[in-house]
């Protein structure tokens, strides 16, 4: 089974094949840019299509619906390739391909008043060394900032000269200044005028060529605003990157030796969550809590920063919906944690303390059980307090 | 290859005169002239004729009228005009004698 597409040929409705129809209009844009040339190509080209339209005609009956690509090769070899065409047709002296063509002979630097934001210094230098003048302008912009690059800015727009002719645009990208790449070079210019507007051709040139200078200086802008924003995008990515292994780190890393008042602990922030303000259940909670609501933040920052850096938008649409409802979650969590937390801090009473160290141990309310911190394992201990406490009573 | 093109050229060279000719004779259709055209093989490829057309109205040499016709959309129906008919005296002239100078060329005796 086959797709089919529909296409109006002069005014009457034909169904074809996919491959025919991509062939035909293939064809249809070939010819068009062939006669593009000529007075009346318009005219020429609707009159093929009337032409095909009738051959088409023929091939169609009560049991063959369909145009199919076979049907295009027969037609296209009937009508002719524009090469067959033209070699028939009277009148045309321009050969097929200039003779000259890709002889480079003799290349000279001048400055592209084609290609210009400022002087065209970028654009001539970029034709005589067959680079893309977007890096010259990179290169001179980061000489800019070591002083001499001005200068010598200075220096090549005042010495080399500015390409005019047609003859010297065609040294400078060192084809061969003879006539028929000059009326070549002529024609690829007018074309590329007659695209937006194809009027008289003086004023025409002159509005086309401030719109064109205005492009180009728009470009130049937004090529500065991609660099700094991959500067900008790796400094954030960096940001991130380093405050969310540091988070990790506090969260799951191994205890800590901290010192404190000639007292020595072992501290990591479950255990410090755990013996001080929340239970021990809840301890998984309270991680996945503050994991969801600070780590996602961190983890939005480096992806950013990646987006800024490598130039890439996201291509799935949920995922911002989706981080946010992670982090609200998050959020909630903690809120909860944070409660449960207030309860049973309340429920503490202080048990014991311990003689040698003056700990505190708490006794937890779990379930009306009792429960303490083990004295005999000081490796359980995991206060941070240093404060000897009255006991009351 | 080379024989091919010489002969594209000969060809060349009257296409136009042909097309004047036939349609001083009668006015038609392109694909008329197609038809007639490809018979005695002065064309190749079909499309080369409609740039021909083209360029020989723009020139003044033809014109044409819209013709409807059944199950299809309207054509153009050409015909010569009497600038055209002038030219094609000129080319009838300058045939004639290019004919006979070609044969008093190339003859064997």
């Amino acid at each position: 089974m086959k797709k089919t597409l529909t296409a109006n040929i002069s005014g009457m409705v034909f169904y074809l094949d996919e491959d025919a129809y991509n062939k035909l209009g293939a064809y249809l844009s070939t010819l068009r840019r062939h006669f593009s040339k000529e007075e009346g190509s318009d005219e020429i080209v609707s009159g093929i299509e009337g032409r095909i339209a009738e051959m088409f005609d023929q091939k169609v009956s009560g049991q063959k619906e369909v145009i199919s690509i076979g049907d295009v090769d027969e037609i296209i070899r009937q009508l002719g390739e524009p090469a067959q065409i033209s070699q028939e047709e009277p009148g045309e002296r321009k050969p097929s391909e200039p003779e000259y063509a890709g002889q480079t002979v003799n290349k000279r630097l001048y400055r592209d008043p084609d290609d210009r934001y400022i002087g065209g210094v970028c654009g001539g230098m970029g034709a005589f060394f067959n680079i893309d003048p977007t890096w010259i302008r990179v290169a001179f912009l980061l000489a800019l900032f070591m002083s001499f690059g001005l200068l010598l800015y200075i220096i090549l727009w005042i010495v080399i000269p500015m390409a005019r002719t047609t003859a010297e645009k065609l040294e400078m990208r060192g084809e061969a200044p003879n006539l028929s790449n000059i009326e070549r070079s002529i024609r690829e210019e007018m074309e590329g005028v007659k695209g937006p507007a194809s009027t008289l051709e003086g004023e025409e040139t002159e509005k086309v060529y401030r719109k064109r200078v205005k492009s180009n200086a728009n470009e130049f802008f937004s090529v500065l605003f991609k660099i700094i924003a991959i500067i900008v995008g790796l400094v954030i990515l960096l940001v991130g990157l380093v405050l969310l292994v540091g988070f990790l780190f506090s969260l799951f890393g191994g205890p800590v030796n901290i010192t404190l008042d000639n007292r020595s602990f072992l501290f990591n922030i479950p255990s410090a969550l755990e013996t001080y303000f929340i239970s021990p259940r809840m301890v998984v909670f309270a991680t996945v809590a503050l994991l969801l609501s600070l780590g996602i933040p961190f983890l939005v920052l480096i992806y950013i920063g990646a987006m800024m850096a490598f130039q890439f938008k996201s291509s799935w649409r949920y995922l911002g919906p989706i981080t946010f409802i992670l982090w609200l979650t998050g959020l909630i969590l903690l809120f909860f944690v944070m409660i449960s937390g207030v309860r049973h801090y309340r429920a503490q009473k202080p048990f014991s303390v311990s003689p040698q160290s003056g700990f505190i141990k708490y006794a937890w309310n779990h379930k009306g059980i009792e429960t303490t911190t083990d004295d005999q394992n000081p490796e359980n201990i995991y206060l941070l307090s240093a404060s000897r406490p009255e006991i009351a009573g | 290859m080379n024989l091919e093109n010489t002969k594209a050229q000969m060809r060349k060279g009257v296409l136009e005169f042909c097309i004047l000719s036939l349609l001083a004779n009668k006015e038609a259709y392109a694909s008329e002239l197609i038809q007639t055209l490809k018979e005695s093989k002065l064309l190749v490829v079909e499309g080369t004729i409609y740039p021909l057309l083209t360029r020989l109205k723009n020139d003044g040499l033809l014109s044409y009228r819209w013709e409807e016709s059944t199950g299809g959309p309207p054509r153009k129906y050409y015909f010569v005009t009497p600038l055209g008919e002038k030219f094609l005296e000129e080319l009838r002239k300058t045939w004639n004698d290019l004919a006979e100078a070609v044969n008093f060329a190339t003859s064997s005796s």
